[in-house]
């Protein structure tokens, strides 16, 4: 059983016998070679029989795919010679001057990698967020004329039930008083609170008809499949916000630090705002009219969002608001021109700060 | 002006390097004209190896032709002076954050030849092998608490035998609660355990608040 090494080096693939002789070595065309799987399947044809010793997962995987025998070294002592000897391999492969191909080759698969993941995430979040708020929007509408609809049967659902997405799911698998009540009658430990089959009883809606109860369900059932659709973007938008700017979304919570990004135009956009105008972007037509008509200024915009903000004390949100602003503000910085990890410092900042404002602040 | 190490400057209590890419400031650094030719003040208080300088760093791993390997780039401040001072060598710059790496690429990798910048994970140091060869040095300010880790997976990968490791160490990434010197004993300790002959520690205070600057030599 032959034991191989195959190490992969910005010239191309360098086969070696396990004597650390070189065997053979393969050129690349450009960087797009070393995902193409064509050129490991050539190397497993070429050596049936041999047990591939590859230094990195994802080769392994691709060799196993192509049904050849490999194994992880990290770091296997063929990748250690043939990167202590670079100049020597160079030769092999007639190149002149190695380092120049290095640079070239990781100058253009690191260039590539940013301009696809930097345009195309901040794009990505600012549309995800427009429809986030979109469906948010919807999913509140309609329920709210789901409950017009559902009143005239069972109007106590809406005082027992006050969360809007139960009240939907409740309506999803019951979509009428009398269908749950028949249903608790064949199954005691019906999943519903004790609250609704009470008021499920005494209620004094009109009797629900078969029509108005189809209506009723399938109504519910797509206000359901838009919050599944909402859950999934709120997925997405935490995805994108932690890659992009985890100092922001660790201040604001991910999706408080989408909204901010997409309201300013981008990460780098926010990062230049003043802390003053963060604190209150989305209540412009406040602020516009306080500017113009001497009113009171807004004490904050989206950023009431935020729990600190809303939970605090009326007299001292406006001061909350202006401390997170700031910490909001640093923390995007860091993210859009540093990419230090800074939220530890920044959150013990703010809960300092937030001590002096006497507001209790969980870390 | 006289030079403190190889290609490394000081006047006026100011540390210098020889520009590489004449004319050009890559962080807003002061250029400076000395019998034609131009330096470039390596400012202390922004890169952690000239805060090193200025407190009498003894071991300038630095050389003419050094191969270094150089984990947490960020946005290339310090690295544009270390492919200064290293201008027959070159510096292989992992940075695994693609804002910071996009400056990297635009200021410092695409106007100097001994730069190769890398965006990757160094925690995953073979996700990167085909990009690198072996290297004399490995500097790391990466300011994760499991640096030492990292660093140490990455020597094993890459540091010839003898190679030099220089490591800043910021005391609060690793444990807050603690003394930073105590947080730094440890950390050190378990760089020995690991095959490292401590050479020289040093605060970086004042320019860095709780930050110290280790250099070790692999075995």
């Amino acid at each position: 059983m032959e034991h191989i090494f195959v190490v992969t080096t910005a010239l191309g693939v360098v086969i070696l016998n396990s004597n650390l002789e070189v065997k053979d070595t393969i050129p690349i065309e450009d960087e797009g070679d070393f995902q193409k799987r064509s050129l490991f399947e050539s190397i497993v044809r070429k050596y049936p029989k041999a047990t591939f010793i590859v230094e990195d997962e994802k080769l392994k995987s691709i060799f196993e795919q192509a049904n050849g025998k490999a194994v992880l070294e990290q770091p296997s002592r063929g990748g250690r010679w043939v990167r202590e000897n670079i100049q020597k391999i160079s030769e092999i492969f007639g190149v002149k001057d190695y380092l120049s191909k290095y640079r070239e080759i990781a100058l253009n698969i690191t260039s590539k990698k940013i301009s696809e993941d930097s345009a195309r995430l901040d794009k990505e979040l600012i549309a995800l967020v427009n429809a986030y708020e979109s469906i948010n929007g919807a999913i509140n509408e309609l329920t709210e004329k789901l409950q017009d609809l559902n009143d005239l049967f069972f109007p106590e659902l809406r005082k027992v039930v006050r969360n809007p997405e139960k009240y939907v799911n409740i309506l999803t698998e019951y979509p009428s008083k009398e269908l749950l009540l028949s249903e608790r009658k064949k199954d005691e430990k019906l999943e519903v609170g004790k609250e609704v089959v009470k008021a499920a009883e005494k209620s004094i809606g009109a009797l629900t008809r078969k029509e108005s109860e189809e209506t009723i369900h399938e109504y519910a059932r797509t206000i359901r499949t838009l919050y599944k659709l909402k859950d999934k973007l709120t997925g997405r938008i935490t995805e994108i916000v932690e890659e992009i700017a985890p100092n922001l979304s660790e201040i604001a919570g991910p999706v408080l630090a989408a909204k901010l990004i997409s309201k300013a135009g981008g990460l780098i956009e926010l990062a230049k705002m003043p802390s003053s105008s963060v604190q209150v972007i989305g209540a412009e037509k406040a602020l516009f009219r306080a500017m113009k008509e001497g009113s009171k200024p807004p004490k904050h915009g989206i950023i009431f969002q935020h729990p600190l903000v809303h939970n605090a004390p009326r007299k001292l949100r406006g001061k909350v608001a202006r401390a997170l602003a700031s910490k909001i503000v640093m923390a995007s910085r860091f993210d859009a021109f540093s990419g230090v990890d800074s939220s530890q410092r920044l959150k013990s900042e703010l809960k300092e700060k937030m001590g002096k404002i006497g507001v209790k602040m969980e870390v | 002006m006289r030079e403190i190490f190889n290609n490394v400057f000081e006047e006026n209590e100011k540390i210098l390097t020889i520009n590489l890419a004449p004319g050009f400031s890559v962080y807003g650094e002061e250029l400076v004209k000395i019998e034609s030719k131009e330096y470039r003040v390596w400012d202390p208080y922004r890169s952690k190896i000239s805060a090193a300088i200025k407190n009498g760093l003894k071991n300038f791993p630095i050389r003419e032709d050094s191969k270094i390997l150089y984990l947490g780039a960020a946005n290339g401040t310090t690295v544009s002076h270390v492919s200064d001072v290293a201008k027959n060598g070159v510096v292989y710059a992992v940075e695994v954050a693609f804002r910071p790496m996009r400056d990297l690429i635009e200021k410092v990798a695409k106007k100097r030849t001994n730069v190769i910048p890398i965006l990757a994970d160094a925690r995953k140091p073979f996700s990167y092998c085909y990009l690198v060869e072996n290297v004399d040095l490995i500097y790391a300010d990466v300011a994760q608490p499991d640096q030492t880790d990292i660093v140490y997976n990455n020597a094993v990968a890459y540091l010839k035998s003898g190679g030099i490791v220089c490591v800043a160490i910021k005391a609060s990434s690793i444990d807050s609660t603690k003394d930073p010197h105590l947080v730094v004993d440890e950390e050190i300790k378990k760089m020995v355990k690991n095959g490292f002959e401590l050479i020289e520690r040093l605060d970086l205070e004042p320019f860095d608040k709780a930050h110290e600057m280790v250099v070790c030599r692999w075995k």
